[in-house]
């Protein structure tokens, strides 16, 4: 096959629309929150720009989502898959480039074929692996150019402010119990890059976003509870879960086995390339009809048991105690990419009933808009700040 | 550069340290290992409505005792993430946007009452 052949498939191949697989879950049905609004979700030609001062940034591991509200109520997300193929600069990668419409940052004597285009081409060329500039929800260290690439990326996803010293909050993940990662740098360099860009930047814990944008309830006898239960955000490199009460995080923390994990365990088990691994995660798995004549869906369905396992595992013993302190029923709500995969939530449902956590699970709710939450509860808080700002 | 910090296995961590600990904003390393008597003391003097100053050690289960290093770092990490994004090679884009846009229509009453509610938020 000729370049040119592999970049007519590539450039056939429309970018997924990580929203459809979600709307497809109807199996999971069952465990959803009985929703009082049906959001919908669209993709639009025409942008709206009368927008409300006050954007969220979703910075992920594996994508970047930027949400603007406008006046009303609708909300704009942009996303950018974060994700690099790197190609050395070579007589065939100059062809290459000029030749396709792919989006590429050049650092020194490398080309970075950035977002969606990166894992067509790897899956395309057969060679190589594609790298993220984050890793673990924190910039990557073993990329030297990841704060370069990145900040090229969120450039242009982002944009400017529309008022001078908007408000802006970027998604940051919580310590988390299985590493010694120190998330405070990462937080900085995201910081600098939005107050350079003319925004009022603070960060904002990711599973709290998840609690603004879904507005888990409580149920106590005195009546319901707002803002008060579980959140959990599923992302790339980190799942991020927290507890709050009445908008304000009462415990949060973060595991850095998550949806990258599942992948490189899977790839080393069944000797397949990770960017394979990824496809077949994204496009085909369905956990609660899993082919197991697929030797990767057959490993990915039990690195999926192993990962909501843990994440019980974790919330009783971080949450234990918690009981003699909060008599109302808790509600979980759930969202981010890898809980996207059909069955997700009855799988952590099933491992809920067979645990004894420290409180009542009253139900388990996915975010309606997943892939969204974290940054649209970021935008939320970013007006909420804007609001206090000006007044 | 990002560094790392060892950490102890992770275990229980009751609601009223962790409120506690957000409160005071005390430095959190060490405590799933150590008999952490500040915390004790903290929550002592909260019961009874007291403020008790900052003690820097900590007193491990073996009666050994840690140091903590109360040094604010967040300085160095800002100055150190100045210096990470000076560009120091020549690097280009050959786009100015990236990204595809969704929409998603949100019920504008239950939204403003989200905003109203954490707006009274400090953080």
């Amino acid at each position: 096959m000729s370049n040119e052949d592999i970049l007519d498939d590539i450039l056939e191949e429309a970018v997924d629309d990580p929203k459809e697989k979600s709307k497809d879950e109807s199996k999971t049905e069952n465990i959803k929150s009985v929703n009082e609004q049906k959001i919908e979700v669209k993709t639009d030609k025409i942008i709206p720009t009368d927008y409300l001062a006050g954007c969220g940034v979703d910075i992920g591991t594996s994508n970047i989502v930027v949400a603007r509200r406008t006046k009303d109520g609708t909300f704009v997300n942009r996303f950018h898959r974060n994700m690099l193929y790197p190609l050395d600069i070579s007589e065939e990668a100059m062809d290459l480039l000029e030749k396709s419409s792919y989006l590429y940052v050049k650092v020194g004597e490398k080309y970075f074929v950035v977002g969606e285009d990166a894992l067509t081409l790897v899956n395309a060329i057969g060679k190589g692996e594609v790298v993220r500039p984050m890793k673990d929800g924190i910039l990557n260290p073993s990329l030297q150019e990841s704060s370069d690439l990145l900040f090229y990326i969120v450039k242009a996803v982002v944009g400017d402010p529309i008022v001078e010293g908007e408000s802006l909050r970027f998604s940051v993940p919580a310590d988390p119990v299985d590493s010694g990662i120190n998330n405070k740098f990462h937080e900085m360099i995201l910081k600098n890059f939005f107050d350079r860009m003319g925004y009022d930047a603070k960060p904002v814990n990711e599973a709290m976003c998840i609690a603004y944008d879904c507005n888990p309830v409580m149920k106590e006898d005195e009546g319901d509870v707002p803002l008060s239960g579980i959140t959990c955000s599923t992302g790339g490199g980190m799942w991020n879960l927290a507890l709050c009460y009445k908008g304000l995080s009462i415990v949060e923390f973060s595991c850095t086995k998550s949806g990258d994990y599942l992948d490189e365990q899977v790839a080393t088990m069944t000797g397949a390339k990770k960017s394979k691994v990824i496809k077949i995660k994204e496009k085909i798995l369905d956990l609660e009809n899993v082919d197991l004549s697929d030797r990767i869906q057959a490993a990915l369905s039990v690195y999926y048991d192993e990962m909501v396992e843990r994440m019980v595992h974790h919330i009783g013993t971080q949450f234990k105690d918690i009981n003699s302190d909060m008599d109302g029923e808790i509600e979980i709500v759930v969202a981010g990419g890898t809980s996207m995969a059909p069955g997700f939530c009855n799988r952590l449902e099933k491992a809920i009933k067979t645990s004894e956590l420290p409180f009542k699970v009253y139900r388990i709710r996915h975010s309606d808009t997943p892939f969204y939450s974290v940054s649209q509860g970021a935008c939320i808080r970013a007006q909420a700040d804007w609001n206090k700002k000006t007044k | 550069m990002t560094s790392y910090v060892k950490r102890p296995e992770p275990v229980s961590i009751s609601r009223k340290e962790t409120i506690i600990e957000r409160i005071i904003e005390k430095p959190v390393e060490e405590k799933q290992s150590a008999l952490d008597i500040q915390a004790l003391a903290n929550a002592v003097a909260q019961a009874i409505n007291i403020s008790l100053p900052k003690q820097n050690n900590i007193i491990n289960v073996d009666g050994t005792i840690n140091n903590i290093d109360t040094f604010d770092e967040s300085k160095t990490m800002g100055r150190l993430a100045e210096q990470m994004l000076v560009q120091r090679g020549e690097s280009k884009a050959n786009f100015n946007d990236l990204g595809n846009v969704k929409t998603t229509k949100r019920d504008q009453k239950d939204i403003d009452n989200t905003i109203d509610l954490i707006s009274q938020l400090d953080n």
